[in-house]
């Protein structure tokens, strides 16, 4: 507590005099030959410091950056099939500068191939979507200098996490099966470390990420409840950069240089977990995980018309996931690793506003619980994926045409169990529009058709998304609106009775029956009341069906069945945003409720839940997220809480022995032992504790030259709160999320 | 002044959160109502006059002891008929050395009466299972059809409409040297099926005649053998025999608590499928009630509580 005060203070010390001290910056872009204004133009304003700004022009070509901290500027614009323009500018106190930027048509302007999506202010706004930068990653306080997309993720209103290890993400009312990972296309399918605040997706390779909570739009297929798309940065094709930073949980090397110098380049990062080895010394107790990833980008201009992508991740994670003790192979061990290796070509037509992709990814999964030195479970699953994709830009208008294939094999084996083996296969084309009506409302229509050799042969996922800004441009308030269905051939099975086992079995969904969907409705509204301040509220509702759910029998060890069941999540999320310069302060609450309804009769081979109404694990009704950061100079001090309230789970009413009577010959029941067996009570009708968490971090940059040297001081739940992570129901042991823990980083870029 | 604004309302929040640290953070893994429940194992058969149940309380943990069941009151009551038996305690060895507690009630289970069996204890709630012995079934028969080589015969358990647990004919014949009346049991196994009044299967008149003859050394081309009587040997559970995984007859309890209804159903032939079975036929002369082949040896394992 007394640490929080002196830090709080600390953050008081860099507050001086906030006058409104500001600048602004507006303009105009046009083609240099036609006069034609330019719609969708980017202009970014770059403060030379590393922070960045950046806007895209309206259909009149204009655009504008408010409130603009007075200083020196570089000022960068560019378009698709125009020579690229960048200048330094100066903003000074009170003055507005207006700007008429005319670009010069190029005959092919290969560096807007790595743009390949192209966003106005209006696209901030969008149901359902965060569009993630990689400086938004850079304020959530983690034990780690370099930073990374799973700590963003986790404080986003709607998704939830069980606890601070396996990395399990449930995003609003999904589960982690239900989430579509993708690595500049590639589907990761386990992307979570074992420490949940690493991914495997480092701060440092991320361009953006378009993390979807629903209502996402119809080129996104495969998953019925979330799309976290990330795009990857190129590696620098002009002279050689890298970074090596060094802190108790993850240390990092990052590597980027010219293959060919303006042509193509190649972009390594390699992270390696330490906490094993330096937890007894640093943290005086033993942290039994191991984790890492590696991941490489190729990045070519093959010719003025077409580039070329390679791109390579694999990750690696073991650990005693009850987290106690020294690191032990036999005892509740759990290992997985994923492959992906993605290729993509891109082509620009010269005299054809388009874009033709072509893509194909492989991913792999093989991941294993090993509960004693005899007894394991074990999953892979095998994803080949084909896709071609059109994109074509008809004024500020979009069609996006794609076809698509799937292959997807699996394989999971339970104990002494035979291996159980499924391949399945999908393919379909997809449709995705956006047209701007006018400055009031622009509509984004767009169907996916899909075949599935398993379930219903095919199926059309309609969707629709909405956004209205009832004063056009200069609307301080916006509307969206979000609608689809969704569909998913696979799923997954993990033990959502116990949400801290991160093992899941990837399998095909049964032939011949429906396969899982998911009905999104999602509407929000984003106001600005102050320059300074900006609120949202956004409200949805999935409904979902033929949800596969873990049903275990009452015989203790007995092999779990599924049941198929029905579901709807359904909430609110209300979030604060403020943003002057050297702050930032963000807040959002969600207030949400998950329901599973049980499915009374099944098929042959399936399980049935005789509940009306239960609450799975992962319904967590309330959850608040507070960020604060603070930038001065060299300094940034980051400062998150954390508030989730109680996960629901199964209380029992005792065990007993019990030996089933055959038939009514038999006897041996009267003075046999039996098994070992549990008594539930209510589904899910008892609440875990609340979890919440205080985390910290403040760090001091120096520049010399090209050099840039980052030292970082931080902590993990500061006032040390006891949240659990797992508790033993039949061993009555419970374990706790990770206690106060103090890092130390420090990171050296070569920039 | 924004920031100045900002850093006061960050700094409250901050602040409130700390708060939350003394907050409640213990985990209750038993329910509230966990002690009332008990563990039962056992069934209500209507051929013995002395039904056995195994009872004891729930453990808290895997390892842990039963819960005491001490003061508890064991009952069954005939909803039917509105008869109470109470139940005695009686400890039993079970096959791990430990003792178990088997509960004895003095009774014979009536076909078709509903039976509740009570478990109390002062201070909680009485944790009950219910079961309804099954009715007698009616048998219809029809008239055998086929040669003497296939010679079969329909027969129809009326309003049975899942497999009887056993099904057996039972022939009495009577060797004609001797005058001896001998009894043979035939398992049909799960033979039938459900058709649109009942469980519906063949009795295999020619072939049953063929393995009684077999079985005691005589010609089984030659009626040597009288036929004194045919009946259907039916063993019927109750319908919680079917629900094991998922009882839905018991509350606050756990375990298994069913009942089986034993039946013998006979009927007369006609004297000319008689002949033709392979017999000679004596039905007339059958003087027999039902016989009690079906029924359980008594089980004496249970002692007296000392």
């Amino acid at each position: 507590m007394l640490a929080v005060v002196v830090l709080l203070l600390a953050a008081g010390c860099f507050a001086k005099d906030a006058a409104a001290q500001y600048g602004s910056v507006r303009g105009s872009v046009f083609d240099a030959d036609l006069r034609d204004e330019l719609p969708g133009a980017t202009i970014i304003l770059d403060d030379l410091d590393g922070e960045k700004k950046f806007v895209v022009t309206g259909t009149d070509g204009l655009f504008s950056f408010h409130r603009i901290f007075p200083g020196d500027y570089s000022i960068s614009v560019s378009f698709l099939g125009f020579v690229t323009q960048t200048d330094s500018i100066l903003v000074a106190l009170g003055t507005e500068i207006f700007l008429e930027i005319r670009l010069d048509p190029s005959e092919i302007e290969m560096e807007e191939l790595v743009v390949e999506t192209v966003r106005t202010e209006a696209d901030r706004f969008v149901a359902g979507l965060d569009a993630v930068l990689p400086e938004d990653l850079t304020r959530i306080p983690m034990p780690d200098v370099s930073y990374d997309l799973a700590g963003y993720l986790l404080t986003l209103p709607g998704f939830v996490s069980p606890g601070d290890r396996g990395g399990q993400l449930f995003v609003r009312g999904g589960t982690p099966t239900q989430n579509l990972f993708l690595l500049d296309g590639m589907n990761i399918y386990q992307p979570f470390h074992i420490v949940g605040f690493f991914s495997a997706f480092p701060a440092d390779i991320v361009a953006y990420a378009d993390v979807y909570a629903g209502g996402f739009s119809a080129r996104y297929g495969g998953r019925i409840s979330s799309v976290i798309d990330i795009s990857t940065r190129n590696g620098s094709k002009r002279k050689p950069k890298g970074a090596i930073s060094i802190a108790p949980f993850m240390s990092t090397l990052r590597v980027e240089a010219p293959v060919i110098k303006n042509q193509a380049s190649i972009l390594i990062s390699v992270r390696q977990s330490l906490i094993e080895y330096v937890g007894p010394t640093f943290l005086g107790r033993e942290i039994p995980f191991r984790f890492s990833d590696i991941f490489a980008k190729f990045h070519a201009f093959l010719n003025q018309t077409s580039s070329f992508t390679a791109t390579v991740l694999r990750t690696k994670d073991q650990g005693n996931i009850s987290g106690k003790g020294a690191f032990d192979e036999n005892r509740r061990l759990s290992t997985w690793e994923n492959e992906a290796y993605g290729v993509k070509y891109s082509y620009i037509p010269i005299d054809y506003p388009a874009l033709f992709t072509f893509a194909v990814n492989y991913s792999r999964l093989v991941s294993q619980y090993k509960v004693s030195q005899t007894e394991s479970r074990d999953s892979e699953a095998n994803g080949m994926k084909f896709e071609m994709s059109f994109n074509y830009l008809l004024g500020s208008n979009r069609v996006d045409i794609g076809l698509f294939g799937n292959l997807d094999r699996f394989h999971y084996k339970l104990g002494r169990s035979a291996r159980v083996s499924s391949f399945v296969s999908s393919g379909g084309a997809y449709v995705d529009t956006r047209f701007i009506l006018n400055d009031i409302i622009r509509i984004e229509p767009g169907v996916r058709i899909e075949s599935f050799s398993h379930g219903v042969s095919r199926t059309v996922a309609p969707r629709l998304r909405a956004i209205i800004q009832p004063k056009g441009k200069s609307s301080k308030h916006q509307f969206s609106f979000a609608v689809g269905r969704y569909h998913q051939q696979i799923i997954g099975l993990s033990n959502e009775q116990d949400v801290s086992d991160v093992f899941t079995i990837w399998a095909a969904s049964p032939q011949s029956r429906p396969v899982p969907t998911a009905t999104h409705y999602l509407a929000g509204w984003r106001g600005r009341i102050l320059p300074w301040v900006e609120l949202s509220i956004e409200g949805y509702l999935k409904n979902m069906d033929n949800i596969a759910f873990p049903v275990f029998t009452d015989q203790i060890f007995g092999q779990p069945n599924f049941a198929r069941v029905s579901g709807q999540a359904r909430g609110a999320d209300f979030k604060m945003e403020i943003q002057v310069p050297d702050y930032f302060f963000s807040a959002n609450y969600t207030l949400a409720k998950v329901e599973y309804f049980g499915n009374k009769t099944a098929p042959q081979g399936e399980a049935v839940i005789a509940d009306d109404v239960f609450f799975p694990p992962h319904d967590r009704r309330h959850q608040v997220n507070v960020l604060g950061q603070v930038i001065r100079g060299r300094n940034k001090l980051s400062i998150r809480w954390q508030y989730g309230s109680g996960l629901p789970f199964t209380q029992v009413n005792g065990y007993y022995q019990f030996d089933r009577i055959r038939n009514a010959e038999d006897d041996s029941f009267l003075t046999s032992n039996g098994a070992a067996f549990v008594s539930r009570s209510s589904l899910y009708g008892a609440r875990l504790p609340a979890y919440h968490r205080l985390d910290i971090s403040y760090e001091y940059r120096i520049r010399r030259g090209d050099v840039a040297t980052t030292f970082q001081i931080g902590a993990i739940n500061v006032y040390d709160r006891d949240n659990i992570f797992e508790y033993n129901i039949f061993s009555g042991s419970r374990v706790n999320q990770l206690p106060f823990t103090p890092s130390l980083a420090v990171k050296v870029e070569v920039l | 002044m924004p920031r100045t604004n900002i850093l006061a309302g960050a700094v409250w929040l901050f602040t409130a959160a700390a708060i939350f640290a003394g907050c409640e953070n213990s985990i209750e893994p038993l329910a509230e109502d966990a002690n009332s429940f008990v563990f039962l194992n056992g069934f209500l058969d209507t051929a013995t006059d002395s039904q056995f149940v195994r009872l004891e309380g729930l453990r808290p943990t895997i390892l842990a002891a039963p819960r005491d069941l001490s003061g508890v009151d064991v009952l069954t009551v005939d909803r039917t008929s509105g008869e109470i038996v109470v139940w005695k305690d009686s400890l039993v060895v079970l096959k791990d050395g430990s003792d178990g507690h088997l509960y004895m009630g003095l009774f014979t289970p009536q076909e078709g009466h509903d039976y509740e069996f009570v478990v109390r204890r002062p201070g909680l709630e009485a944790a009950t299972a219910t079961t309804t012995i099954p009715d007698e079934p009616e048998i219809q028969v029809s008239t055998p059809t086929g040669d003497t080589i296939v010679f079969t015969q329909k027969a129809s358990l009326r309003d049975v409409f899942s497999a009887p647990s056993t099904l057996a004919m039972r022939y009495d014949v009577s060797i004609p040297e001797t005058g001896e009346i001998q009894t043979f049991m035939i398992d049909y196994g799960i033979e039938g099926g459900a058709a649109g009044t009942g469980w519906s299967f063949d009795v295999f008149l020619f072939r049953d005649q063929q393995i009684i003859s077999f079985s005691l050394g005589l010609p089984t081309n030659v009626a040597s053998l009288a036929l004194r009587r045919i009946a259907a040997g039916v063993v019927i559970n109750s319908a919680e025999w079917n629900r094991q995984e998922n009882p839905t007859n018991l509350a606050l309890a756990q375990g298994f608590f069913g009942s089986v209804g034993r039946f013998e159903l006979g009927w007369k032939l006609d004297p000319s499928d008689v002949f033709k079975m392979g017999f000679l036929d004596e039905q007339d002369l059958w003087m027999g009630a039902k016989q009690d082949l079906f029924r359980r040896k008594t089980v004496l394992l249970a002692v007296p509580r000392q």
